[in-house]
């Protein structure tokens, strides 16, 4: 069901995305002296991680260099934003992968480590776009990366993760990091799975150009 | 309120709302400005929890009016 609809959402935005982007070319030099401009002021965000994927695996930020990284926080029981959000990471990626090629990893890393080990986020994630790596680890490990990306999370005193329904509060951003890992940009809640998809085409021509 | 709340429950009994509504939102659209103005800050800041925490503050405030505990 909710495949579908993302499905169905990207197969009508890629063909006006992809007149968008014939345009986009043209004006790719010009934009880069704007990027150069838009650079300054930009917050650091990211850098050095080691987690487990949903499969279990071990992985660090090196093994997402070479394509583009579209990352966004939540927790499996999140009862609205994430599933919402996840909806339009997935009808992004699949634009992005219609027009331009597979040039971008989604990934969806938990607040919620003490109840969402690598089992709980794969049988979450079938709901969505199957590219999507869900991302784990210890306490300390999430609570890591979410210093790195300044996210905002916390959860209430004194719970119990094994019986008590408690509610993760944390931002609610997509983040861009280009093929090198490095911070690109910062999209909110008021995006559109088009401007997600519209942005990572035109930073992915601008590379290209510049190769 | 006479009542006190319990965070260790596992079903949240509901309490009489301090703001006169009858229908509570959702958690996450309980209260936007708040949560906004805390996550840009976080976002903009390299030492958010401190320089934030008026902010982080405010949004608890503003979610356990609704009887969310964040």
């Amino acid at each position: 069901m909710i495949s579908i609809r993302a499905l169905l959402l990207a197969a009508a935005t890629s063909v006006g995305l992809y007149a968008y982007f014939q345009h986009e070319k043209k004006k790719v030099l010009e934009r880069q002296n704007d990027k150069v401009l838009a650079t300054i002021g930009r917050p650091q965000l990211g850098g050095a991680f080691s987690l487990i994927d949903h499969h279990g695996n071990r992985v660090t930020d090196n093994d997402f260099k070479g394509k583009f990284s579209l990352i966004y926080f939540g927790f499996t029981r999140c009862p609205d934003i994430c599933p919402d959000e996840l909806d339009k990471m997935s009808a992004a990626i699949d634009i992005v992968n219609n027009v331009v090629g597979d040039v971008v990893y989604p990934i969806f890393i938990t607040c919620d480590p003490a109840r969402d080990p690598p089992q709980e986020m794969a049988e979450y994630l079938e709901d969505f776009n199957p590219k999507i790596v869900g991302l784990t680890g210890s306490y300390e490990e999430i609570k890591d990366i979410c210093k790195k990306f300044r996210v905002y999370f916390s959860t209430p005193k004194n719970i119990d993760p094994k019986k008590d329904d408690y509610l993760v509060d944390h931002s609610v951003f997509f983040y861009l990091m280009d093929p090198e890992g490095k911070f690109i940009e910062v999209f909110g809640r008021n995006s559109t799975s088009e401007d997600l998809a519209r942005a990572i085409g035109s930073y992915y021509l601008s590379r290209k150009k510049q190769k | 309120m006479s009542s006190s709340t319990e965070p260790s429950t596992a079903t949240k009994v509901s309490e009489p709302a301090p703001i006169a509504s009858e229908e509570k939102p959702k958690p996450c659209c309980a209260c936007p400005e708040t949560k906004q103005a805390r996550d840009a800050c976080m976002l903009q800041s390299s030492n958010g929890p401190i320089e934030c925490a008026k902010l982080i503050e405010a949004h608890k405030k503003c979610m356990a009016q609704y009887g969310y505990e964040v």
